[in-house]
């Protein structure tokens, strides 16, 4: 009797599938012992029987080999088959997703393209609603820049002015930021590259005009002429304009606020008679953009 | 079969699988030709079922065919067709308990052989019985045996594949495989034990 080890090794080395120095070892076990030479002749013997037996299985009859040639082809044609259909499935995938991502290319173009015309048009339409409606609250203004938050409807708005002939306003909605241009005679609202007119005329250059001329007592004798009156707690500054244009400032005993619209545009105008050039504060600095007057 | 001979067979084998056309029967004809003896005996042994092998191989090459692109050359085409037809037979073995349990063969070897052989047309030779019935015995040790390890031992005993080839195609590792023969052999020697101690030839 072997041990199950050494009957494996044998096993094994009738394989031929030990390593060399196994192979030696097994070679001198089977030399000394008569007990391992019996279990591997018994190994080889049966060994031999499967094969015999295999043998016998798989011979075929007459029927059974004439039948082959029938089972082949059946088998050969289903092979053929599907891979015709997968051929024809594969062409057909290509073309779906080639289709496909033609179709998601455009789709993406497309959402591309409105998306760009829809945030120039919202951006245009933001401006015009904050003309329209919003109210602003001035917050700091320094030499040349100016800053304004507005608490409106859709959240808190930041608008910063910087100073300049062209001046170059710039808001940030909580959404987008926004720029436009104001300058002498325009106002242009700027959409990255873009650049489109919001106003022909800025009437805030026109009031501006105006009140200076106010302020000098001296009118400018050609668009604005100004009149002071003072009676009781209030003052007043009448403007003259062209085409018989009348605006009138009402200022209480502090110089301020007055409302005025001038051109459909409300402005709220402050007096500070003692600052000189600074006699006047215009709180809707950013121009063309009105300012309710129930909300002053 | 020598080993030149094998590549060459091999070389033939991929070329006809991947290359294939769906208007060239041929080539089919050619490739599934070459391995359908060795396919059928192959599953037969694990299924024990002529029938249902048929049917496993033919889903063999359809599943092979099926997805050739996914396969490269990595081992021999013949070793990728057992491993596919293994987990075929396995498949089938689970879904319908086709293998026929050891009571079963038990009660089959208790009834005389000479009595079940015949051919109709009258007593068999001794020596065609006695191979009958030792090709039996086989039959009925190699039917204890899991189907991994009946398909082990047939691809070694028969096939002659070297222990690697046999672990590629039943997807295990060599010591996996050295023990399934190992033990495979046992079954089968211990069956067979009143031959070997009577030193008859068993072929």
């Amino acid at each position: 009797m072997i041990d199950s080890e050494l009957s494996s090794k044998l096993s094994a080395y009738l394989d031929g599938e030990l390593s060399e120095e196994d192979s030696r070892n097994v070679e001198e076990i089977l030399r000394n012992n008569a007990q391992a030479r019996a279990a591997f002749e018994d190994l080889r013997r049966t060994s031999a029987a499967m094969r015999g037996f295999y043998d016998v299985e798989n011979d075929l009859d007459e029927a059974s080999s004439s039948r082959e040639a029938e089972v082949v082809e059946r088998i050969s044609r289903a092979s053929a088959r599907v891979v015709a259909v997968r051929s024809h499935r594969g062409r057909r995938m290509f073309l779906w997703v080639g289709g496909f991502l033609l179709l998601a290319t455009l789709l993406v173009w497309g959402l591309r393209r409105l998306e760009r015309s829809r945030s120039v048009g919202e951006m245009l339409r933001g401006v015009l609603e904050l003309m329209e409606s919003d109210h602003y609250e001035l917050s700091s203004r320094t030499a040349g820049e100016s800053e304004l938050w507005q608490v409106g409807p859709r959240g808190r708005f930041h608008l910063r002015r910087v100073g300049g002939a062209g001046i170059l306003h710039e808001g940030f909605d909580g959404r987008r930021t926004w720029r436009y241009v104001e300058g002498d005679r325009k106002v242009i609202l700027l959409s990255g590259e873009a650049a489109r007119v919001v106003r022909e005329e800025n009437p805030w250059k026109r009031l501006e005009a105006a009140l200076w001329a106010a302020v000098d007592e001296e009118g400018n004798g050609e668009t604005w002429i100004a009149e002071s009156e003072s009676g009781g707690e209030r003052e007043t500054i009448v403007l003259r304009g062209p085409s018989g244009k009348r605006i009138e400032l009402s200022f209480d005993a502090e110089g301020g606020p007055a409302a005025v619209t001038l051109d459909g545009v409300a402005y709220v105008v402050t007096r500070r008679p003692a600052l000189g050039d600074e006699a006047f504060t215009w709180e809707t600095w950013a121009p063309g953009i009105p300012v309710e007057e129930a909300a002053r | 079969m020598e080993p030149n001979d094998a590549t060459t067979d091999d070389d033939r084998d991929w070329e006809l699988f991947l290359q294939a056309d769906p208007g060239d029967q041929n080539a089919f004809r050619e490739l599934v030709g070459r391995h359908f003896r060795a396919a059928i005996g192959f599953c037969t042994q694990v299924l024990n079922d002529p029938q249902l092998a048929e049917d496993v191989v033919q889903k063999g090459f359809v599943k092979l065919f099926g997805a050739r692109d996914r396969y490269s050359r990595q081992a021999r085409f013949r070793t990728l067709l057992f491993r596919v037809l293994l987990r075929l037979c396995i498949n089938e073995l689970q879904r319908k308990k086709v293998a026929r349990p050891f009571t079963d063969l038990e009660d089959e070897e208790s009834e005389p052989i000479q009595s079940r052989i015949k051919d109709g047309r009258g007593e068999l030779p001794e020596e065609e019985v006695e191979r009958k019935e030792l090709g039996e015995m086989i039959r009925a040790a190699v039917m204890t045996l899991n189907p991994k390890h009946r398909a082990a031992l047939y691809l070694r005993e028969y096939e002659q594949l070297a222990y690697a080839d046999v672990a590629t195609a039943l997807d295990a590792t060599l010591s996996e495989v050295k023990i399934w023969i190992h033990r495979g052999r046992q079954a089968v020697q211990q069956r067979l034990r009143p031959y070997l101690e009577r030193g008859e030839r068993v072929r």
